[in-house]
C-alpha cells in the first residue's frame, strides 16, 4: 500500500494564504483598536480639561471688574489684582499678579492639534468674555481633529439679583 | 499487508486536515472577539464625542443666564429672546452653532421674574444635547441676596 507522507505543496499554500489573511485582518484591527483608544483618550482629558479651565474662567469673570482680551486675556479685579491667560500651545496658563509680583499660576493642557482664542464681546449692561477653542490648521495631519468648544461668561454680572436654589 | 499494519489501520482514526479545523476555529474565534472589543471601542468614542457636546450645551447655559441677567438689568421690558452664539468652526470650516432660548416670565404678584433657558447643542433635529436652566431674578432690587429657593437644572442626552 502506497501510503503518502508529509503534505503536498497546494496544503502548504493554502495554509500560508489563510495565515497570511488572518495575520493582515489581525494587524488591521489593532492598529483600529490603538487608534480609537488613543482618541477616546484625548476626547476625555480634552473635556476634563476645559471643564475645569471653564470653572476658572467662570469664577475669575464673575470677580473682574473689568477685562480686555487681545492675544491673551487680562481680567481686573477689584483689589486690583490681574488674572492673565493666555495661550502657548499645547498649554493655556492662568497667573495671578499682585503688587507687580506674580503669586500664582495655573497650566491647562489641551491636546495637540489645538488653538485658542480670548474675545470680549459688548452686552446691553456689561461684558461677555468667549473663549473659543478650535483645531489648529494642521495640514497633512493623520488623526482627526478635536473637537471645537466655546466658553462664554459675563464680566462682574450682577449675581445678587440671581436666586438659586437646589437642582431639580 | 502484516496483520500488525493492518491493526494500526484500522484503530487510528483519520486525522487529515484536524489541525487546519483547529487553526481556523481558533482565527475566527480570535477575530469574533476582536470585533466585539473595535464595536465596544467605537460606543464608547461615540459617547465621549456626546459627553463634550452636553459639556459645551451645559457652558452655553451658563452664558445664556448670565445674557439674560446682564439685558434685564440693562431693561426691564427685556421678553427674552433666541441667542444663537457661534462656536467654533469644526474641522473643514463649518461653524457650528447653539441655540438658546430665552423666556422671561413677569407674575403679576411677584416682583421676581421667571427665566428659562432651552440650550440646544448642536443646532441638529436629531444629534443634539439639550440642557434646561430656569431661575428667579429679583428685577430692580439688587439688596436680595436669598440665594436658594428656585434653580432648577436638567440635562438631557441626545
Amino acid at each position: 500500500m502506497n501510503r503518502r507522507r508529509g503534505k503536498s505543496l497546494i496544503e502548504v499554500l493554502v495554509m500560508m494564504s489563510l495565515f497570511a489573511a488572518a495575520l493582515a485582518a489581525s494587524t488591521t484591527t489593532l492598529a483600529a483598536l490603538f487608534r480609537i483608544e488613543r482618541l477616546i483618550r484625548r476626547d476625555i482629558e480634552q473635556a476634563a480639561v476645559l471643564d475645569r479651565l471653564s470653572q476658572r474662567l467662570r469664577a475669575d469673570a464673575h470677580a473682574a471688574v473689568s477685562c480686555s482680551a487681545a492675544g491673551r486675556c487680562e481680567l481686573t479685579l477689584a483689589d486690583g489684582r490681574e488674572i492673565r491667560y493666555a495661550f502657548a500651545s499645547p498649554v493655556v496658563t492662568r497667573e495671578v499678579h499682585g503688587g507687580g509680583k506674580l503669586v500664582h499660576r495655573d497650566g491647562f493642557y489641551l491636546p495637540l492639534g489645538a488653538t485658542v482664542r480670548f474675545e470680549t464681546e459688548p452686552e446691553a449692561s456689561g461684558t461677555l468674555i468667549r473663549l473659543s477653542v478650535s483645531p489648529a490648521e494642521m495640514p497633512g495631519a493623520y488623526s482627526p481633529p478635536i473637537q471645537s468648544a466655546t466658553i462664554l461668561s459675563a464680566i462682574n454680572p450682577n449675581t445678587d439679583s440671581i436666586q438659586r436654589g437646589p437642582a431639580r | 499487508m502484516k496483520p500488525a499494519q493492518h491493526q494500526r489501520l484500522r484503530t487510528k482514526p483519520a486525522r487529515r486536515g484536524s489541525a487546519l479545523v483547529v487553526a481556523l476555529t481558533t482565527l475566527l474565534i480570535a477575530m469574533l472577539i476582536s470585533g466585539l472589543v473595535f464595536r465596544s471601542l467605537l460606543s464608547v468614542h461615540r459617547q465621549s464625542r456626546t459627553s463634550l457636546q452636553q459639556l459645551q450645551a451645559h457652558w452655553l447655559a451658563e452664558g445664556a443666564a448670565e445674557r439674560a441677567c446682564s439685558q434685564l438689568q440693562a431693561s426691564s421690558a427685556y421678553a427674552g429672546e433666541t441667542w444663537r452664539p457661534l462656536i467654533s468652526p469644526a474641522s473643514g470650516g463649518d461653524a457650528q452653532s447653539g441655540v438658546a432660548e430665552i423666556r422671561v416670565e413677569r407674575p403679576a404678584d411677584s416682583k421676581q421674574v421667571h427665566v428659562t433657558v432651552d440650550v440646544r447643542f448642536p443646532d441638529d433635529p436629531w444629534q443634539r444635547a439639550s440642557v434646561q436652566r430656569s431661575f428667579e431674578f429679583a428685577e430692580k432690587s439688587p439688596s436680595s441676596p436669598n440665594k436658594n429657593e428656585n434653580q432648577s437644572s436638567q440635562e438631557k442626552a441626545p
